[in-house]
């Protein structure tokens, strides 16, 4: 019995052990049924309708469309780049699109992270293509969202650039790390019941995303603060900066 | 007639829409079979063709990392969340007693099958696909004009934007920089930052000589050529042997 246990536990483990890198939670190519595939592909596709129908609005402006190709380009590369998770002990990368969504909007930053995903799923088999559209909802809707209603939402308070960038990375973070624990849980549960097993997801992951959000969350910060001292007038021209706030 | 006659091609000659079409319907049917036989053939398979296109096993193994990552944590929490009979118990200190179940282990090795085959699916697509074609492809298919473009930008720029970041990151750890985690996190944040940065001038730049080139905010494609009625007939026969196997 200890035998079979240890063999078992072992393969399993194996990968594990090997990983030099803990990468953010995209759901793997082929993991979802066909149905919860086509269920997320079409819940994200309004998001990403409204997305392109606003990039359309301003296609006018000629460096718009290459500014969001090379921002999805910014998001690949970010989450090409490790960073050491402490808990963990592994490297990871954060997934960038609270920083995207506090730039361009949150409909446009679902957009930017659907190319995003589609590049990973093609480039790194992070993610996948019938796992495309769940990983836009978790990465792509909750991220940008979460990130970009938590910066607005501190920044009315009158909450510091700094400080609103540093809850809006965190937030993304986690808030793409709980969506991403349900749509897993939904799709392979079986016969299981969810609540336990969306309980166990979470937990199973918490040593990495839980460090990591704290890291996101500090490298959007620094990311906006540094925006802001070298290159003010980009956000004050997407109304992100006070009047005074920085000197020009 | 001449044109029906069979002719013999390699698969990356084939025209990219089919190739397109063929992953996708080989995905989902990998997703829809409860049977072991397709995506065990087809996991063989793949592996021996990425072998033969990677001729190395270490890139072989770094492409399936992620994925064996994921499945790890997944057949580990299906097998404890599982129902039937229990292969092994025992009893962890803070958690209590932790079950195996046998439908869990056996569910979750199904879905880790299934995952490996779709993911060599998807290697071999990216692998024997040229990505413009890809994105030729995708427009014929009706994805948003601004998606592809977006992803054009992105595919354009993106290792341009990581040779940057190589060479910031150098630069970096030549200063010192990573050294420990708040200068890890700081070193991160200015990377990530002075991106964003060049991001955001070098679309304007982008843009400026593209005008100058004529562009007026749409990127022109390149123009796939009629599908020939062999590969058609090809892909049609293929199909059918799939969904054949499928039901096996």
């Amino acid at each position: 019995m200890f035998r079979r246990f240890e063999v078992f536990g072992l393969a399993v483990l194996a990968p594990l052990f090997w990983a030099k890198e803990a990468f953010a939670m995209h759901i793997s190519e082929g993991i979802l049924p066909m149905g919860w595939a086509v269920l997320w592909y079409l819940l994200s596709i309004p998001f990403l309708a409204y997305g392109v129908h606003f990039i359309r609005k301003r296609a006018q402006e000629l460096w718009w469309k290459p500014l969001l190709g090379l921002s999805a380009a910014l998001v690949f590369v970010i989450s090409c780049m490790p960073i050491p998770v402490p808990i963990a002990g592994t490297c990871s990368h954060p997934c960038g699109t609270a920083i995207s969504a506090i730039l361009l909007g949150p409909f446009v930053s679902v957009v930017v992270a659907f190319c995003a995903l589609l590049l990973q799923a093609l480039f790194l088999a992070h993610g996948g293509l019938s796992t495309l559209g769940a990983n836009t909802i978790s990465m792509g809707v909750a991220g940008s969202f979460g990130g970009y209603f938590v910066f607005k939402f501190l920044r009315a308070l009158g909450a510091r650039l700094s400080l609103a960038g540093f809850f809006a990375g965190l937030f993304a973070d986690w808030a793409t790390y709980t969506a991403t624990s349900f749509e897993l849980s939904l799709g392979i549960r079986g016969e299981a019941e969810f609540w336990p097993l969306f309980s166990k997801i979470m937990v199973a992951f918490i040593p990495t995303q839980l460090p990591l959000g704290i890291l996101e969350g500090a490298i959007t910060a620094g990311v906006v603060v540094l925006v802001s001292q070298k290159r003010p007038d980009i956000l004050r021209s997407l109304g992100l900066l006070r009047l005074g706030e920085v000197k020009a | 007639m001449e044109a029906l006659k069979p002719t013999f091609f390699k698969i990356q000659d084939l025209d990219p829409r089919i190739k397109l079409f063929l992953c996708l319907f080989y995905i989902a049917l990998l997703l829809i079979t409860d049977q072991v036989f397709l995506p065990l053939v087809t996991l063989a398979l793949g592996l021996l063709s990425l072998y033969g296109i990677y001729k190395s096993p270490a890139k072989l193994f770094h492409r399936f990392e992620e994925p064996a990552i994921i499945l790890a944590v997944l057949i580990l929490l299906k097998s404890i969340t599982g129902s039937g009979e229990v292969i092994f118990s025992f009893d962890l200190p803070l958690v209590g007693e932790l079950s195996f179940y046998q439908k869990g282990l056996r569910d979750s090795a199904f879905i880790a099958l299934r995952v490996l085959a779709s993911v060599s699916l998807v290697s071999i697509l990216k692998e024997l696909t040229p990505f413009h074609q890809l994105l030729s492809a995708l427009a014929w298919y009706r994805v948003p004009r601004e998606i592809v473009e977006i992803l054009i930008f992105a595919d354009r720029f993106m290792f341009h934007l990581l040779e940057e970041a190589r060479v910031i990151y150098t630069a970096q750890k030549n200063r010192l920089g990573y050294v420990g985690i708040k200068k890890g996190l700081s070193s991160f944040s200015t990377l990530a930052g002075t991106l964003l940065l060049r991001v955001f001038d070098q679309s304007q730049r982008v843009a400026l000589s593209m005008s100058l080139r004529g562009y007026e905010g749409i990127m022109p494609l390149s123009s796939l050529k009629g599908a020939r009625p062999s590969e058609v007939i090809w892909a049609l026969m293929f199909a059918g042997i799939l969904i054949g196997v499928s039901l096996l």
